[in-house]
């Protein structure tokens, strides 16, 4: 994930870019204050990125850890 | 059946309701399309006992396909949208708290903690826009993170 910070006055704008999982979604916000609440706000806002955004993203494989039957 | 039509008062033309050229000119046709009620074969309608809707497209009409999201509001005031950013020509917003306990106030980047617009736990707000004229909404909790549920369209 590629994360840019962007401040103009009281405002950063965050812009975080996917392409590098090769996942074609660039996500845009900004939040009130500098880089530094900006960085503590990504990880919630990368989460509902890939919450909302899940079938973008590969899924992890499904192991079967019931054990079956012998 | 017939059908309720609007007239051009000056042109003459079927037009949507748009106020144009001065009043509306309600026309009573029948199903064939012909007009019902002349100036040689005067009529009259009666309205009574019911409402009438007319509906009309305006600015809350939802043109563009709605987008839903569940995002996080924490104690950092950030921009509130439902997708990855917002979304552009957007004419409405709605924001439903999911917490059953935290407060969250909305409003423009000036909105704190103490003040914009509070949003009760399980409470819907609605905004609605200019398509033409990007607005921010940002969010922040009172509390801890809390999850809401956002519409755009």
């Amino acid at each position: 994930m590629i994360v840019t910070y962007t401040t103009s006055g009281n405002i950063t704008e965050i812009v975080v870019d996917f392409s590098d999982e090769n996942v074609e979604l660039v996500g845009r916000t900004s939040v009130v204050g500098d880089q530094q609440k900006a960085e503590a706000y990504l990880p919630f806002f990368e989460r509902d990125l890939r919450r909302n955004f899940a079938h973008l993203f590969p899924q992890p494989e499904q192991t079967n850890t019931m054990g079956g039957v012998e | 059946m017939g059908e309720l039509r609007y007239k051009d008062s000056v042109t003459g033309a079927l037009v949507v309701p748009s106020g144009s050229n001065g009043a509306i000119k309600t026309q009573i046709a029948s199903s064939a399309g012909a007009e019902l009620f002349t100036s040689s074969n005067p009529g009259k309608v009666v309205v009574d006992g019911v409402s009438v809707n007319i509906t009309a497209p305006s600015a809350d009409t939802i043109t563009a396909t709605p987008v839903t999201g569940v995002k996080t509001v924490t104690a950092t005031a950030a921009e509130i949208f439902a997708g990855a950013s917002a979304l552009s020509g957007r004419k409405k917003l709605l924001i439903r708290n999911d917490d059953q306990a935290v407060r969250m106030r909305v409003g423009a980047s000036s909105v704190t903690q103490q003040s914009g617009f509070p949003v009760e736990p399980g409470a819907v707000v609605e905004f609605s826009f200019d398509a033409a004229t990007a607005k921010a909404i940002y969010a922040i909790s009172e509390g801890a993170a809390i999850t809401v549920e956002v519409w755009e369209s």
